[in-house]
């Protein structure tokens, strides 16, 4: 139990960024972006991809992946938040769109949608504490998630540009009183959570030594779900969710099975969000809506 | 014109051009279909995922077949009523989705006026469209299409059952697993704990689980010592082997396709979990086995239908016809499985002396049915001899491959026994 | 020709599909877990033929019904929560029912079955097989199409009617804004509410509906894609009348099939198709105003404002 316990730790870790990814776009634009995982997808596939084909070495993988994935997402952005922002259930209509489209593209690849190889530089190096197995790989990866929430709290929290991010957020009239491009805030936000995502879908392949096509749908659904646990306000809040969510998934399938597993998980969200509006614990502002 | 005036008039042209456009196209796309029979081609369709999550299955599956049609053309087609027809092949693709399947099993049933109908490779495609079928043969009450299907990878146990008109060229899945678990038993055995871990949200590997490996276990009064189930699109598996490893695993039953029995695999070699037997059902052989799970697959079993490392000298012929095609080095058995499933559709059309013409249409497609309903001792390009049994399954011999030094080995023949 | 019944066939069912989201959708609920009723309907509508011996129509109603009551209870607790919250909602119920779905086994057994073929009734993750009404009461797929089509219409008509009534007028105003209709006295809960359980109730007749065209259903056919795309017709064709869903529905479906000649780039053409849509026309391809231009003097004259601009 405590081993299952640890390894959902380091999940934690993974889901945490890939949390972040999803609580800055939400955060800043108010949108949804079904795309989030697909993306992330497309990117680190391209990069593993291209990396693959010209037998470059494990870091040229992170580098492409980057390279290929924030200019997506910054297109994805555009079309998506910038030009359809009349209403934000066109804007998440368009990233269905998106997401579709970038699926199809993948499966036209050269790499015809076949998974692709990420090698995993430390696959068999593990710590071992008595009959406890710590995979080197999950600690590096729960360490990076740590340090890339604290780096992102620091950055909302104390820089110019954070402090205008999250004033852009909460109205974009008073960020246009007080001198700040809204436009620019969105481009920024959109660069940050899209480098967190393609680091955590890096990682994430590492770990598991390869990315395929399930991938794009699954980050997007655990995104979601984080954000539905960790709510709206607050980083540390998505952090705990995210660690949380991991351990609670590898305990649950420990007791009882997989069959079951995914739908505990879905009834905690259900039974959160039905008492949601008693609680009303942290209260959703009013700019919340849609 | 004021903004909105002009807003509505696009919406309206658009309406128009998104109307007339589909008008076009749906009479462009029911026309050609109407021809065939006046230019004497025996027709055939193919329906198969081409694009979306089955692409990696149905595009070699697909391949397969085109060879063997071009082949058979090239040597003038077949004989029909005294003189040489070819074959048109007309291949459409379902995406593996049974909304798309239907539709198109129709259209070649109905417009195309196929004679047979090839495909598809996902069982859950299959299991809709062979629904249309009808059930039994000469029951006036069932208004079911009668034309004869054949699936060349549908593996799921059971499909062929809704059906008197489906067959299949998959082999006999239970008598290939209880097989390949005698063999291993007699080679490495005795085993003390028989474990298996199903992929949950499969059917084709729950029905293996259910309808080939347990009873295989029960045959032996063996109850598996530990049972893991997880997803095709889980990334996690550590408690799962975590289980298996406790359990002190010495059998272990994948029953699993590629992606996550590579997953797996990484975390069992991780955990150092290393049971003396591994063995994996039908279509887990693909190259991404060894590309993506390297050393941690190493020693895996497969049955196999049809591999390129038979000696048979077509199955060279084939494997690089395929490669010049297609530029890919190592040929999946749904090539094999494609090529050979023409082969035994021409061979049926062949004795079942059809008339190929609208008229006999009916006729036809009921005689070959019959032929391939009666496949007895049929020769296969790859070596081996076929049968068609009572469940409409061909049957055919049990082929065992092994992941060896990076590469799938051939590691047991019926001729040779063991060959390592 | 039973190609295009059955792509018509489908047709319907995808407009039922649109119409059961476009119902919540007028008091500004945006529901992803359409799937869910269409599914519970599937396998209520096909459980009740293949085990219950009963005929398709009761079949497909008392599925609309079971869609109904599942709304019902997803929608009382959740229906309160605010914007995005409820369309995260849907989407965790809609992946609830799809395991119990997955995981579910009752039926009986059948004597004459092959290995791996001895069950009538869902069997767990391998699926429901035999829904073979049709064939069995020799329906043609013509036959099928047309009462897909009268179910079809009999909803057009039902929305015809409410979209020139009042109780439109007052979705509408919820969808603008709820304080302001609570402001007035209009009691928003239990019209969202009863706007969501009649969508349940329709993708529950469209999910029967779906399970007999199919002969075969599991678990995995309910799967989120099934809901995004529901969605997407009613964005695509238009969410502000009743004709948008319509339109959308019928393109969606129609279109891939006629874009088949280009076969390999099918998906990427419809994928951006949507994201072209949204760019030029994102009120949808038939907005209010455009309705109203084309309608005759009957439609109501009051000037309808369009929906709140998010930002």
């Amino acid at each position: 139990m405590l081993q299952t316990a640890v390894e959902g730790l380091a999940y934690g870790g993974l889901y945490a960024l890939l949390g972040l990814g999803f609580f800055l776009t939400y955060g800043v634009l108010r949108r949804i972006d079904l795309a989030y995982g697909t993306v992330v997808m497309t990117s680190v596939y391209l990069g593993a991809m291209i990396a693959g084909g010209l037998g470059l070495p494990w870091p040229a993988v992170v580098v492409l992946t980057l390279v290929a994935g924030v200019p997506l997402s910054l297109l994805v952005a555009y079309i998506a938040f910038f030009l359809i922002r009349q209403d934000a259930r066109f804007s998440m209509a368009a990233t269905l769109g998106i997401w579709m489209a970038l699926e199809e593209l993948i499966l036209q690849s050269p790499g015809r949608g076949r998974g692709q190889p990420v090698s995993n530089p430390l696959q068999d190096m593990s710590l071992w504490l008595g009959e406890l197995q710590l995979r080197i790989d999950h600690l590096l990866i729960f360490g990076l998630g740590l340090v890339i929430a604290m780096l992102l709290v620091r950055f909302l929290s104390t820089s110019r540009n954070g402090l205008a991010i999250r004033v852009s957020a909460y109205d974009a009239d008073v960020a246009a009183l007080l001198g700040i491009s809204h436009r620019r805030m969105m481009i920024l936000a959109t660069v940050i959570a899209s480098a967190v995502g393609c680091i955590a879908g890096w990682s994430f392949a590492v770990a598991q030594s390869g990315i395929d096509l399930h991938f794009g749908m699954w980050a997007t659904v655990k995104g979601l779900v984080i954000l539905v646990l960790g709510g709206t306000q607050s980083i540390p809040l998505i952090v705990t969710a995210a660690v949380g969510l991991g351990i609670a998934e590898r305990v649950g399938s420990e007791l009882i099975g997989s069959g079951y597993r995914d739908l505990v998980g879905y009834g905690v969200i259900l039974l959160l969000l039905a008492a949601e509006p008693f609680l009303r614990s942290g209260g959703l502002r009013s700019g919340d809506r849609r | 014109m004021s903004k909105r005036q002009k807003a509505e008039f696009q919406a309206i042209k658009a309406f128009g051009l998104a109307g007339a456009l589909a008008v076009t196209l749906s009479s462009a796309a029911t026309s050609p279909a109407r021809a065939f029979q006046d230019e004497g081609t025996i027709i055939l369709c193919s329906i198969e995922p081409l694009s979306g999550i089955g692409t990696s299955f149905g595009q070699p599956n697909y391949l397969g077949k085109v060879i063997a049609v071009d082949e058979i053309n090239a040597e003038g087609g077949i004989e029909v009523d005294g003189k040489k027809m070819k074959i048109k092949l007309i291949s459409e693709d379902d995406q593996a989705k049974p909304d798309q399947g239907v539709p198109l099993f129709r259209k070649c049933a109905e417009s195309d006026n196929a004679l047979v109908i090839t495909g598809t490779q996902y069982s859950r495609v299959t299991e809709s469209m062979w629904g249309l079928l009808q059930k039994k043969l000469d029951d006036p009450k069932d208004g079911g299409l009668q034309v004869p299907s054949m699936s060349f990878l549908s593996m799921k146990a059971g499909v062929t059952g809704v059906s008197e008109w489906a067959f299949r060229n998959a082999g006999d899945e239970p008598a290939q697993h209880e097989l390949a678990i005698k063999l291993m038993e007699e080679r490495y055995g005795p085993f003390k704990n028989y474990s298996g871990a199903v992929e949950a949200n499969e059917g084709h590997s729950v029905a293996a689980w259910k309808a080939a490996y347990t009873p295989a276990l029960d045959r032996r009064n063996i109850k598996a010592t530990e049972y893991v189930e997880w997803y095709e699109t889980d990334r996690d598996f550590s408690v799962q082997i975590r289980k298996l490893k406790r359990a002190n695993t010495d059998f272990f039953i994948l029953s699993s396709h590629l992606q996550a029995n590579v997953g797996a695999m990484l975390e069992a070699q991780r955990q150092g979990f290393k049971p003396k037997t591994i063995i994996s059902h039908i279509g887990s052989d693909a190259a991404e086995m060894v590309e993506l799970g390297k050393q941690s697959t190493e020693g895996i079993v497969f049955p196999t239908a049809i591999h390129m490392a038979f000696p048979a000298p077509k199955v060279k012929w084939l494997a690089d016809e395929y490669k010049k095609r297609t530029k890919e080095t190592y040929m999946p058995q749904f090539v094999g499985l494609g090529y050979e499933g023409i082969m035994i559709v021409k061979e049926a059309i062949v004795k079942a002396g059809i008339k190929n013409r609208p008229e006999t249409l009916a006729a036809d497609r009921r005689k070959v049915r019959d032929q391939l309903a009666a496949i007895r001792d049929y020769k296969s390009f790859a070596g081996m001899t076929l049968n068609m049994n009572a469940n409409r399954d061909i049957v055919r011999p049990v082929y065992l491959v092994k992941i060896t030094g990076g590469d799938f080995k051939l590691y047991w023949t019926p001729e040779k026994g063991f060959l390592f | 020709m039973s190609y295009w019944f059955t792509i018509a066939a489908l047709t319907g069912i995808n407009v039922l599909l649109a119409y059961s989201v476009y119902a919540s959708f007028m008091s500004g609920q945006v529901s992803i877990g359409q799937a869910a009723f269409f599914g519970v309907g599937a396998y209520v509508g096909a459980s009740l033929t293949v085990l219950g011996g009963f005929d398709l129509i009761s079949a497909v109603l008392v599925a609309g019904f079971a869609g109904a009551a599942a709304s019902l209870f997803v929608g009382v607790p959740t229906l309160r929560l605010k914007g995005y919250h409820f369309t995260i909602a849907t989407v965790a119920f809609a992946e609830a029912v799809r395991v119990i779905l997955h995981n579910l086994k009752y039926g009986r057994p059948r004597s004459s079955g092959n290995v791996g073929d001895q069950w009538l009734g869902p069997d767990g993750a391998t699926g429901f097989r035999h829904i073979a009404y049709l064939n069995e009461n020799g329906i043609t797929t013509g036959q099928y199409a047309l009462i897909v089509w009268v179910i079809v219409v009999i909803v057009v008509i039902g929305f015809f009617l409410v979209e020139r009534s009042r109780i439109a007028r007052i979705l509408r105003t919820i969808e603008e804004d709820e304080v302001v209709a609570r402001a007035i006295g209009i009691p928003v809960a239990r019209y969202k509410v009863a706007a969501f359980v009649c969508g349940g109730f329709i993708a529950g007749m469209s999910g029967a509906l779906y399970a007999h065209l199919l002969t075969f259903i599991s678990g995995g056919d309910f799967i989120i894609h099934l809901s995004t795309i529901a969605l997407a017709y009613v964005v695509i064709g238009g969410g502000q009348t009743m004709w948008g869903p319509l339109l959308g529905a019928i393109l969606f479906t129609v279109l891939p099939e006629t874009l088949r000649p280009i076969k390999d780039f099918r998906i990427e053409l419809f994928g951006l198709l949507i994201i072209l849509v949204m760019l030029f026309r994102p009120t949808g391809m038939i907005s209010a105003a455009a309705v109203r231009r084309w309608s005759t003097p009957w439609a109501p004259k009051a000037q309808r404002k369009r929906p709140t601009e998010a930002f």
